[in-house]
């Protein structure tokens, strides 16, 4: 009794700091972000075009964006996603889980330098990543063909950016090279969560190296793969800078937006070429809540998935 | 001795493997500083492997067409951006996390539940939103959302339950120490480092940002470096040995960033997880 009613006399004392304190953000995340949410679905309801009236129109906007029929582009920035992330994510977290078992090993030191190293592509500005990737892999005088050429490898370039699943394992080539080393250090934070006596109960067991570190992080991985996986899907559903860079400007010459028939066009990108190049702000709006969509459903099973298996 | 020797073999396997990782890791950035050493005429007919030595005419070249102009523009969105991230998120946080007032249960859970919403999804409104508030062409829209950061918020809440000892508070009120005194001086250094950690982070992300200043800036003068380098070929015919250049440079001021505070950066992306 005596307590609770001096923290009752102290919340009355401090009571206008927390919300000073917590105003800030609120206010800021209220004013533009939520807002801007929020109108976007209203924005979604009407034909507007960024200039003139805003005519109300009904959910015309977003029955249509679901009428694959005339308007198949949401369904294929959907599919190429998917196709993206089958083609990234097994390589991607396959290479950070082998190199985790070399980078757990008490034995060996300065393992954090490497680490570091493993990071360093997801810090590379998504515009020069890009642009360079365009030059990398371009036909003509792109880096890849004259190094598969000198090494006798290949005859004639290869088109990698003009045909559709060109295009996509080099889109997925550069994922897996800009976010491989996220996973690493993910992994091996996880890993070094894991209690010594652990790891050294399986060693008097008679397991060796491999098999231990195969036991001890087959369940570690799991987490982090969910993680990675969910994060990675949303992530490549709002993917812009890249993938838009990569056609716009090799010293080939530019390939259409989104590569050879659309194959690498992400949500975003089509977002973006509705509403600002196209000037159908309507539809474009209402396309992002489609995007909306896919990313809660995708995290609602992952996270069911999740919580199920624990 | 045999044990020895094995565990010799070990080391070096470990290490080659990682080393052969960590080279395949850094040759995109390898051939990228080459190409931006040699002469453009030159730059695509054969395979360049080393430094040419057109570094200096490349870097006059890239001054002349107003580069740094872009680079300067970056630092003026993203300082004050970074800034005012991590003062909103460390309130936010310390707030949510060490007082106890009506509706701090419902906050966390908008909190919470905000987190999952994919930040892109108001862009259409965000436009016009800016439109509104007459700032297009300035770099409000940069710097002031930025205070709106969910991660932020909810990292350092969490950070905070744990890194702030309530005795040392308790004692500070006793001594009748402000609430403004009390966030700056005493629980500020407590959550230093993930305000480290959250601002190098909302750097990144803000020195990187293409789709954002793309909507908003129209004036070449006020272009950031993403733009400035998306623009550079197709618009303003610049020369690639001198774009790739400006790729290079671009990069550079995150990566000494990194290296310099690579724990703490760590610690930012992994949401304090990682320990050792």
């Amino acid at each position: 009794m005596e307590g609770t009613r001096t923290t009752q006399r102290k919340r009355r004392k401090f009571r206008a700091a927390p919300y000073l304190f917590c105003a800030p953000f609120f206010v800021t995340y209220i004013v533009f972000t939520l807002f801007a949410m929020g109108f976007t679905f209203y924005i979604g309801l009407t034909d507007w075009n960024g200039f003139g009236e805003m005519n109300y129109i009904g959910f015309d906007n977003y029955v249509r964006m679901f009428d694959f029929a005339t308007d198949p582009r949401l369904l294929e920035t959907l599919i190429n996603t998917f196709l993206l992330m089958l083609l990234s994510m097994p390589v991607g977290i396959g290479i950070a889980v082998f190199l985790c078992f070399f980078i757990q090993k008490k034995s060996l030191k300065k393992k954090h330098v490497f680490r570091i190293l493993y990071y360093l592509p997801a810090l590379m500005t998504p515009v020069a990543v890009g642009l360079l990737w365009s030059i990398l892999f371009d036909y003509d005088n792109g880096t890849i063909n004259k190094i598969l050429l000198a090494l006798g490898i290949i005859q004639d370039n290869i088109y990698f950016l003009g045909t559709e699943w060109g295009c996509r394992f080099v889109l997925a080539f550069l994922l897996v090279w800009a976010s491989f080393g996220s996973t690493v250090l993910f992994l091996s934070s996880a890993l070094s969560n894991v209690p010594d006596e652990v790891i050294e109960a399986a060693y008097i067991d008679g397991a060796g190296p491999v098999r231990t570190y195969w036991s001890i992080s087959l369940p570690v991985i799991r987490d982090v793969i969910i993680f990675i996986v969910i994060t990675g899907m949303i992530g490549g559903f709002q993917m812009y800078d890249a993938p838009v860079l990569l056609f716009s400007s090799g010293p080939s010459g530019g390939l259409p937006y989104g590569g050879p028939n659309r194959a690498c066009l992400t949500m975003m990108m089509l977002i973006y070429d509705e509403a600002f190049n196209a000037m159908h702000y309507g539809y474009g709006a209402a396309l992002s809540y489609g995007m909306f969509l896919f990313v809660a459903a995708f995290s609602f099973t992952s996270m069911k998935l999740m919580t199920k298996k624990e | 001795m045999a044990k020895g020797r094995r565990q010799l073999v070990d080391k070096l396997v470990g290490y080659g493997v990682l080393t052969l990782f960590a080279v395949s890791t850094l040759f995109p950035f390898y051939i990228m500083t080459v190409m931006g050493t040699h002469v453009n005429a030159q730059l695509f007919l054969k395979l360049h492997l080393w430094f040419g030595q057109q570094f200096l005419p490349n870097l006059n070249m890239l001054i002349e067409s107003g580069y740094f102009r872009y680079f300067a523009n970056s630092l003026t969105i993203a300082v004050p951006a970074t800034i005012l991230t991590c003062l909103s998120s460390a309130m936010g946080g310390y707030a949510l996390a060490k007082f106890d007032f009506r509706g701090r249960k419902f906050l966390m859970n908008f909190v919470f539940f905000t987190l999952m919403l994919p930040g892109s999804l108001g862009t259409v409104a965000w436009v016009w939103q800016m439109k509104q508030f007459n700032w297009i062409n300035t770099y409000w829209p940069f710097i002031i959302p930025a205070m709106g950061n969910t991660y932020g918020v909810f990292w350092l809440s969490q950070f905070a339950k744990s890194a702030v000892p309530k005795e040392i508070m308790e004692s500070a009120r006793v001594d009748g120490c402000g609430e403004l005194r009390m966030f700056f001086q005493i629980v500020m250094p407590f959550l230093m480092p993930a305000v480290i950690a959250l601002g190098l982070l909302a750097f990144v992300g803000t020195w990187n940002n293409y789709f954002g200043p793309m909507l908003i800036l129209k004036d070449r003068s006020l272009y950031t470096v993403p733009i400035g380098l998306a623009t550079m070929g197709s618009l303003f015919r610049v020369e690639y040995s001198t774009r790739i250049l400006g790729m290079t440079i671009a990069t550079l001021p995150l990566l000494v960033l990194f290296a310099a505070t690579s724990k703490h950066f760590i610690m930012g992306i992994t949401g304090g997880a990682l320990k050792g």
